[in-house]
């Protein structure tokens, strides 16, 4: 066979390897501890910062997490689509009901608060204080050897059992760089689910049941973090 | 360019039997916990107690049969996913593991020389995936209500709901798929458990009583 003939081989190779990478890419963890301190790395931090952010308000996950794929089997793709838009919307409903409870609960400060406390009853570094934003410069002139840095993605309440029973849930991102050189000592993405499952009205009814029930669940996830960077 | 045509078409019934598995039969899976050699947790810190460990699965009669549903496209129930061994089971072992390496003593629940009794209600162990536009995602939970007591008596000195949840995300789901999402649930319960700080003050407590 001419080498001319063999075109087809050539034109099939960009496919063929397209699939086989895709199905070579395995799997990627979303949570868990993905950088783990060695006992030196953490001895050689003195003085650590602490800065916590939460882009996001308050978020509720009830319609998404009880999808019924009705619309996809009708409908394929545009109805499963419909479906989400659907319920995606029921659930900002939801959390907008949620906003006059919630107040002025700043999840950041108190997780940053809960934080610094924890490190510095279990005395992992000598010294512990939160800053204000995570500029590594700033950081390192005002003495840091090392930032914690926490990304509350996501904070709010979840679905957990029958139609409308919902608990607190943190969805986490955490980080320890060491400064100035700014390298990943420790690393932890973390979906916290916490709490006793109570029907959403309660949430919305009483604003010192939510308050307490989200102050709760960060304070417990601070005390476990902080246990994980101490025995890696 | 109807070789072309003919083999590419090949090449997808290939990888579509691959991906295709086999979507009606029942998959079998062994989650198991191991332990790190070397590694300890801060149990290791409590002085060493006799632990009795009692598991009690709760979970939803729907479930019972299954740890998770193998779905289709669209996202109906095409077969189970059986545990090998009994989820109770498996938990139970796992925390076994956990304490007997960071030096405590486990005793059958039926020995009155405890130190500590903790009563585990497993709600649900549960694995699904669901399918994305550019990738398929593994959630698996693991979700107890426990009871810490001081001795094998009645005076409670901790209870609470304790889950742990793992995500992976993946280009392709098969059998290994729920196993290693459910071994991941695992794997954080026990890390959650074992760095809890509410669990820690119970079990501390109950060496101070012993």
């Amino acid at each position: 066979m001419a080498w001319s003939n063999c075109f087809w081989l050539l034109t099939l190779r960009t496919p063929f390897l397209f699939i086989v990478g895709a199905l070579l890419t395995g799997c990627v963890a979303t949570t868990g501890t993905k950088a783990t301190m060695s006992g030196t790395d953490l001895a050689q931090i003195k003085k650590a910062g602490v800065f916590v952010e939460s882009p996001h308000q308050i978020s509720v996950r009830v319609a998404r997490d009880n999808m019924t794929n009705t619309g996809a089997v009708l409908f394929g793709l545009v109805g499963a689509a419909v479906e989400a838009g659907y319920k995606s919307s029921k659930d900002s409903g939801h959390a907008d009901t949620l906003l006059s409870a919630v107040g002025n609960f700043d999840p950041a400060h108190e997780s940053a608060v809960a934080l610094r406390d924890r490190f510095a009853a279990v005395h992992v570094f000598q010294s512990v204080e939160i800053v204000a934003s995570d500029n590594r410069r700033a950081a390192e002139s005002a003495g840091f050897d090392a930032l914690f840095q926490q990304t509350i993605e996501e904070w709010g309440l979840r679905l957990c059992g029958g139609e409308d029973r919902v608990r607190v849930e943190l969805d986490v991102h955490m980080r320890l760089v060491t400064l100035p050189e700014g390298a990943v000592k420790w690393e932890r993405d973390e979906l916290m689910i916490d709490g006793v499952c109570r029907p959403i009205s309660e949430f919305q009814t009483d604003p010192e049941v939510l308050r307490s029930s989200l102050k709760s669940a960060i304070e417990t996830l601070a005390g476990r973090t902080v246990n994980e960077i101490a025995f890696p | 360019m109807k070789i072309v045509s003919v083999s590419l078409a090949a090449i997808l019934l290939f990888f579509g039997s691959i991906l295709g598995g086999c979507a009606s039969m029942d998959a079998h899976v062994t989650p198991v916990y191991t332990v790190e050699p070397g590694k300890k947790s801060p149990l290791s810190t409590i002085p060493s107690l006799a632990v009795s460990i009692q598991v009690e699965d709760q979970r939803n009669q729907f479930e019972l049969d299954r740890v998770g549903n193998k779905k289709n496209g669209y996202g109906q129930n095409m077969a189970k996913v059986i545990p090998d061994k009994a989820p109770a089971d498996i938990l139970r072992d796992a925390l076994k593991a956990e304490f007997e390496a960071n030096n405590h003593k486990v005793v059958a629940p039926e020995v009155s020389q405890a130190d500590a009794l903790v009563k585990v209600g497993l709600k649900r162990f549960w694995s699904e995936a669901t399918i994305h536009f550019f990738d398929i995602e593994m959630v698996a939970t693991l979700e107890t209500d426990i009871g810490i007591l001081n001795g094998t008596g009645q005076d409670k000195l901790s209870s609470k709901p304790l889950t742990s949840t793992f995500r992976d995300s993946r280009q392709y789901a098969g059998e290994g798929a729920f196993e290693d999402s459910l071994k991941g649930a695992l794997l954080e319960y026990v890390r959650t458990f074992s760095r809890d700080p509410a669990v820690l003050d119970a079990l501390k407590a109950s060496s101070t009583r012993k």
